[in-house]
């Protein structure tokens, strides 16, 4: 079937040669080694982190298509084919490019997650693809604007700055516009927030039809007065911020909220260890977990429950940031992370105490996760002062090492309390 | 037949850029002729549909309002070369005149297969591959009423077509429209007399924004003998002559 314009005439098709590698060389950039969940609301949010190219793709192909449209602002007037399907035809190449390469986006963070499952996130996808409408409709506009070698630069600058820009500052309601901040979600303990998602997915809805209905208006699809068609896009504009900001209002820096505990599959003789459906999904791995917690010394307190979750440890028992396929070294890591608790002591002390103090945490996480992984070998990438630490605790004495091991425990949630040297 | 009056077209205060200006037009030429400034491309404005205007429109006998945006129908059989044409971006010939084709309403695969006969009729078929932006001056005018004919208007407005060209394109360009005119009625702006006012065609003249003169090609030229009268040798005078002087007696230099 033949369209108006041939596919292979569409700029958006160059813009993708470089697009593909670049995107995988952004993906590279920003691989960690630690374990990540592999539901798909995580894969899916995460995947927001590499929006920047598929978004300046769009934008930048929407710019040049809309060059097209500007040869012949003055003859668009008296066009017969409707706006709409004009402003269409035009605009779908970018964003269909901008939706493969997101696509694109998924899987590459897809294939570096490690495990888990979980219902495809409908929600977060279609704030996605509202995003890149909101991307893709702003090139249009500067490209109805301007000549292409202005509007193509600019197009592809306003996507870096605005995802850069919100990304950078302190008030965090322009990130849940941006759209940036879903990338914050999701532990299994958590759920995707719904007013984030309505916040990014109404701004954009809003503010992508304020610029087509601004750039129909500009290219002469709407008839004369052009002037007098801006006051529409303006208003959907002020309608979009307004919205946005009013549903971002009760959000803080995340776009997430808790999950129902009701969800949690407990399991355990002594210590209940608690995992969602998706942890369980490629084995159960609660009995491990319940015996290295039970390695512990009870002088140290043994939790009641062990909670998956990402956040600290609560009155309800120890959290534990369990990643389907984790070795017993990084859930003994993971475990002893809970146990200290991730929040750092801020004391108002000279700073070789707070180095110390800091040393003491390491070697302490170090010396839990060797009691509760005894045969999984030392933990690495550990500061050299506090692995020669850890290395003179483990000399030490059995009930050395413990008083040592509750010493130190204390001195991490007391300023008052002394970080304990090596020898006592 | 295409009957327009335009009553008012302009700011609600202060002059208006046209007034009491009636246009009929039938198959054939008509050359709209004016000084800069006179309201010639604001004319063709108005009748492709672009100003909207006070007075009264008709199209085959159907009444339309010009104070409103023009229905489709009338936009289809009016087609209107301004008097730039920009070529798509990297767009071919052919493509070019396709999609301003489906601008205009038809089908995709009719837009096709109608711009290559678009293009056979002003010439251009043999660069119907190239790239529309590698086309010269005279042959972008080519390819701008190629891009009229390709919906079929039956009405073609035509601003300043030859404005521009060497001697050869402008040939070229007569020659295709005086095979367009035998089926269309073409209203075409010009300061080229000399190439665009033929026996045969209709005349009107435009001075600020009203008519000055509204005829037959014979009484446009009468009228410049008759001014000649006591002239005995205006019978003998060369048509460019006599034509640069019946305009020169209707408008005369400000």
């Amino acid at each position: 079937m033949r369209v108006p314009v041939p596919l292979r005439r569409r700029p958006v098709l160059v813009l993708l040669l470089p697009a593909v590698p670049l995107l995988i060389l952004v993906s590279q950039a920003s691989r960690t080694s630690d374990p990540l969940p592999g539901s798909w609301t995580w894969t899916v949010a995460h995947s927001v982190l590499l929006l920047i190219v598929p978004a300046a793709v769009a934008s930048t192909g929407a710019a040049l298509e809309a060059s097209r449209l500007r040869t012949r602002r003055a003859e668009n007037v008296v066009n017969t084919r409707s706006p709409t399907i004009v402003l269409l035809s035009a605009i779908w190449p970018s964003y269909a490019a901008g939706l493969l390469l997101q696509t694109g986006a998924i899987g590459l963070v897809a294939a570096t997650a490690w495990g888990g499952s979980s219902a495809v996130p409908a929600g977060l996808l279609g704030a996605i693809a509202a995003l890149l409408a909101f991307h893709l409709a702003a090139g249009f506009l500067l490209g109805s604007l301007l000549r292409p070698v202005h509007a193509a630069p600019l197009a592809l600058a306003f996507s870096y700055c605005w995802l850069g820009f919100t990304g950078a500052v302190d008030w965090f309601a322009p990130r849940h516009l941006a759209g940036l901040v879903l990338e914050s979600c999701c532990f299994y303990d958590e759920q995707p927030h719904g007013l984030a998602i309505a916040a990014a997915a109404a701004f954009s809805l809003f503010a992508t039809s304020a610029f087509l209905s601004a750039s129909a208006g500009l290219l002469g699809l709407l008839g004369e007065p052009r002037a007098a068609l801006l006051g529409l896009p303006s208003l959907l504009l002020v309608l979009a911020v307004s919205l946005g900001l009013l549903l971002a209002r009760p959000l803080g820096s995340t776009a997430t909220q808790p999950r129902d505990t009701a969800g949690l599959d407990c399991s355990g003789t002594r210590i209940a260890v608690c995992l969602y459906p998706e942890q369980l999904a490629s084995g159960d791995p609660r009995q491990r977990i319940e015996a290295m917690v039970l390695r512990l010394p009870a002088a140290l307190g043994l939790p009641a429950r062990v909670l998956a979750s990402r956040g600290p440890a609560t009155a309800e028992g120890l959290t534990l940031r369990y990643v389907p396929g984790m070795t017993d070294l990084q859930i003994a890591a993971a475990l002893a992370s809970g146990v200290q608790g991730d929040q750092l002591l801020q004391c108002s002390e000279p700073t070789a105490r707070t180095i110390a103090r800091e040393q003491v945490g390491d070697a302490l996480r170090g010396w839990l996760t060797q009691r509760m992984a005894p045969s999984a070998g030392g933990e690495s990438g550990m500061e050299p002062t506090a692995a020669a630490l850890l290395a003179a605790v483990l000399r030490l004495p059995d009930d050395g090492q413990l008083r040592w091991a509750s010493a130190a425990s204390a001195s991490l949630r007391d300023c008052a309390i002394v970080p304990p040297d090596r020898l006592s | 037949m295409l009957e327009a009056m335009v009553a008012r077209l302009g700011p609600r205060r202060g002059r208006p850029r046209l007034s009491d200006v009636a246009v009929t037009l039938s198959r054939g030429r008509t050359v709209l002729l004016g000084p800069n400034g006179a309201g010639k491309t604001t004319l063709l404005r108005a009748l492709a549909g672009v100003h909207r205007f006070e007075g009264s429109l008709r199209l085959d006998g159907s009444a339309l309002d010009p104070r409103r945006p023009r229905p489709a129908v009338y936009r289809r059989a009016v087609g209107w070369l301004p008097q730039e044409v920009v070529p798509f971006p990297s767009l071919t010939v052919r493509e070019h005149v396709a999609y301003v084709g489906w601008l205009k309403g038809l089908r995709a695969g009719p837009a096709w297969d109608r711009a290559l006969d678009s293009l056979a009729q002003v010439g251009l078929e043999a660069r119907a591959d190239d790239r529309a932006e590698r086309l010269s001056g005279g042959q972008l005018r080519r390819l701008g009423i190629a891009a009229v004919l390709v919906h079929e208007a039956q009405y073609v407005l035509l601003d300043e077509p030859t404005a521009g060209l060497d001697p050869r394109e402008r040939d070229r360009l007569v020659e295709a429209l005086r095979s367009i005119e035998t089926r269309c009625c073409v209203l075409v702006s010009t300061h080229d007399t000399g190439a665009l006012l033929e026996a045969g065609a209709n005349v009107m003249v435009l001075r600020q924004g009203t008519v000055s003169f509204a005829g037959s090609y014979e009484s446009f030229v009468g009228s410049a003998g008759a001014g000649a009268g006591a002239n005995a040798g205006a019978a003998a005078e060369a048509p460019e002559e006599l034509l640069r002087r019946a305009y020169a007696a209707l408008v005369p230099e400000e």
